[in-house]
């Protein structure tokens, strides 16, 4: 919400207001018996390749070694691990580059480089449409990290600007950026 | 009288840009960007069709 924030507090308009987040989720391949429950565990097999983007090159990456630091407070030792074992295979100047037209994460694991591979959910299911053996698994709230993504209508705006807005919040609207990957809550329980 | 309107993304400030032709009595821009772009596309395409 950074971003949309600093605008607000310039002058450009407001109010913000959290319309979705993207959170980080676990890639895996099909063989791999991985669920929310067992994540970490998975995570810290030496038998399992990580893969992640790479940190500070892309935000993907960092948000990796977010869940590794909250894995550490979880279980001592997990941070060291998993950052030492992590491949950073995407988002990076030395990382292999996908051929025209793949998506970066669905190709290197349709190329085996990683068993799981940690990136956003949106980018998760990205992947899977192109590899769909592959599993998409949700990370657990205690090591789950993401982005809170925040709208706001510039000031004087012409009034079709906040119908759109609202057109955004409003249970069609999120329904479609939840079929993105997005975590978008204003859907009333039950539709 | 018909205008065009333009739907736009992006809230970082160094906003990409898409945009695209509908029947409409206001012009409108969207910004965003990254991982928003297509989806909020998707989005104001439904939106120019409800």
């Amino acid at each position: 919400m950074t971003h949309p924030e600093k605008l607000a507090a310039d002058g450009w308009g407001g109010p913000v207001v959290l319309f979705a987040r993207n959170k980080l989720c676990a890639l895996a391949q099909a063989e791999v018996d991985i669920t929310p429950d067992n994540l970490l565990a998975v995570l810290l097999d030496a038998k399992i390749r990580l893969g992640t983007s790479t940190p500070k090159a892309d935000p993907s990456g960092d948000y990796a070694w977010e869940l590794f630091d909250k894995a550490g407070k979880i279980q001592a030792g997990s941070f060291e691990q998993l950052s030492g074992k992590a491949l950073q295979l995407t988002g990076g100047p030395e990382s292999a580059s996908a051929p025209a037209g793949r998506n970066p994460y669905g190709w290197v694991m349709a190329e085996k480089k990683a068993d799981v591979f940690l990136t956003y959910c949106t980018n998760a299911v990205l992947a899977k449409k192109e590899v769909p053996t592959l599993k998409i698994v949700q990370i657990p709230a205690a090591l789950s990290v993401g982005a809170d993504y925040g709208l706001l209508v510039r000031k004087n705006a012409p009034v079709e600007a906040w119908h759109l807005a609202l057109y955004i919040l409003s249970p069609a609207g999120q329904q479609l950026l939840r079929e993105y990957g997005f975590e978008a809550a204003a859907i009333p329980a039950g539709e | 009288m018909k205008h065009q309107r333009r739907t736009m993304l992006a809230l970082p400030l160094a906003a990409s840009l898409l945009s695209f032709s509908a029947v409409a009595e206001e012009n409108l821009q969207l910004y965003a960007a990254g991982s928003l772009k297509s989806a909020l596309g998707t989005v104001a395409t439904a939106y120019e069709a409800a």
